[in-house]
């Protein structure tokens, strides 16, 4: 009697534990692309180090910064404008990857608003081993300065985000394990939008209010959506 | 004949498998990316600036001996007059969130008793507050005496500001006297002066005031093969 208990006990156990792996191969199966792995980030707003692929640590900033743009400016070649690097305000980020695995790393940036729009508000993701003599150089290296403002919107949106098309999700910054690298994001207020309300009598301010991600994936296309 | 027996995985090694899955399943789950974010806060805005022009311990404000065409009538000849000239004072207020260069445009025109224009090139000796250090060279906080090319004063760095309320720099807080006194053409004159106060943002110079490089810096060497 009691062995035909325990074989029924077995039976219902087997099923059981066979149901429940299923079920976990299952849930592997449906894990998006970019769960092969997995970076914990730390980004820590003092001084600026965006550290990746370690497994301990949490997500940290502290505060917001309160940053005055120099003045407005012009992209597109229409125009000259000779001094464009004079008015960039270019936030410096420290990322390093320091999986202890040989694995390299994509950091892609996305700047959206905390609040109200980001109209006229434009940026240029690269990292500090470009070489160039000034920013506005190496934005036209990457052949994104067109003769008209529309053009060169459509291009620089282009090159920052990508064009929409899967695995096509705009400039990263490949970083190898163990690798340190400087990332830049130059910022600056287009004219052409802002230019009506600046020109006026008085004093008038435009503020944006910016949220910059960074995002470490593995490198490989459409292990990132924006 | 001996009768094979197909022996089944043991219960315990099919629950070791399970709870390496479930501890790694969780492990993933733990593991989500979090993308790190920063917080900024941009702004821009225009700038207003302009000379405030008086004449120290006057009753009356420079507005009372402005002339139709904006300039003032400035006393040569009697120091206790209000408007006598060692009393004019000139300060740069500005106010606006961003960055800009100021340059103070100076217009001097002598008169004779007949209101006739007087020709004369001198540049007046005024005190200036902070005068350019030429032996130091650079960007300073000083006013770089640029009139012998056009007229101006420059502030030789980029102005920062506030939105709140004017701030305030001191340009001319007085004049040799003795050395104007020399240059003072002679019989009965009378002196007019101008002053404008011209602001521009940082990248734009050389559109706005026709300059390729700013009067206190080197300009740019260009070499050929």
């Amino acid at each position: 009697m009691a062995k035909i208990l325990l074989k029924k006990t077995k039976k219902i156990f087997t099923v059981a534990i066979s149901l429940l792996f299923v079920l976990s191969i299952g849930y592997f199966a449906v894990l998006p692309p970019t769960s092969a792995w997995f970076y914990q980030s730390l980004l820590t707003d003092n001084n600026r180090i965006f550290v990746f692929g370690t497994l301990s640590g949490s997500q940290t900033f502290t505060g917001e910064d309160d940053l005055v743009l120099p003045a407005a400016t012009k992209l597109e070649s229409s125009g000259g404008e000779t001094l464009f690097d004079d008015v960039l305000h270019i936030v410096s980020i420290t990322a390093v990857n320091n999986n202890s695995s040989t694995i390299p790393a994509r950091v892609y940036l996305t700047v959206s608003p905390t609040s109200g729009n980001l109209d006229g508000l434009r940026y240029f993701f690269y990292s500090a081993d470009e070489k160039v003599t000034t920013v506005k150089d190496l934005i036209a290296n990457k052949d994104i300065i067109k003769n008209s403002a529309n053009d060169t919107l459509t291009a620089l949106n282009n090159y920052n985000n990508g064009d929409g098309t899967i695995g096509n999700e705009g400039r990263y910054v490949l970083i190898q394990s163990g690798e340190t690298k400087i990332l830049k994001i130059a910022f600056w207020a287009d004219y052409n939008v802002v230019g009506s309300t600046l020109n006026v009598a008085g004093i008038a301010q435009i503020n944006y209010n910016v949220n910059i991600t960074l995002s470490a994936v593995q490198d490989t296309d459409g292990a990132f959506t924006r | 004949m001996k009768k094979s027996i197909i022996r089944k995985p043991p219960t315990a090694v099919l629950i070791a498998i399970i709870a390496v899955v479930v501890a790694v399943s969780s492990a993933v789950a733990w593991l989500v990316v979090t993308p790190a974010v920063l917080n900024r806060i941009y702004s821009l805005s225009n700038y207003d600036a302009y000379a405030n022009v008086y004449f120290v311990g006057a009753t009356h404000g420079s507005e009372y001996f402005k002339n139709t065409d904006g300039t003032l009538n400035i006393d040569v000849a009697t120091p206790t007059a209000e408007n006598y000239i060692s009393k004019l004072r000139v300060d740069a207020n500005f106010k606006g969130r961003g960055s800009a260069y100021v340059r103070l445009k100076v217009i001097q025109q002598w008169q004779d008793s007949s209101n006739m224009i007087l020709q004369s090139n001198n540049v007046l000796p005024y005190t200036i507050a902070t005068p350019y250090n030429l032996n130091m060279g650079g960007n300073q906080s000083a006013w770089f005496d640029n009139r012998m090319d056009d007229y101006c004063f420059y502030y030789a760095t980029k102005l920062t500001a506030s939105n709140a309320s004017y701030s305030s720099i001191p340009i001319i807080t007085g004049i040799d006297i003795n050395q104007f006194k020399a240059m003072i053409p002679t019989g009965t004159v009378t002196l007019k002066i101008a002053f404008t106060l011209e602001a521009v943002q940082i990248n734009r110079y050389p559109q706005f005031w026709g300059i390729d490089t700013l009067p206190w810096l080197p300009a740019a060497v260009t070499t050929t093969a």
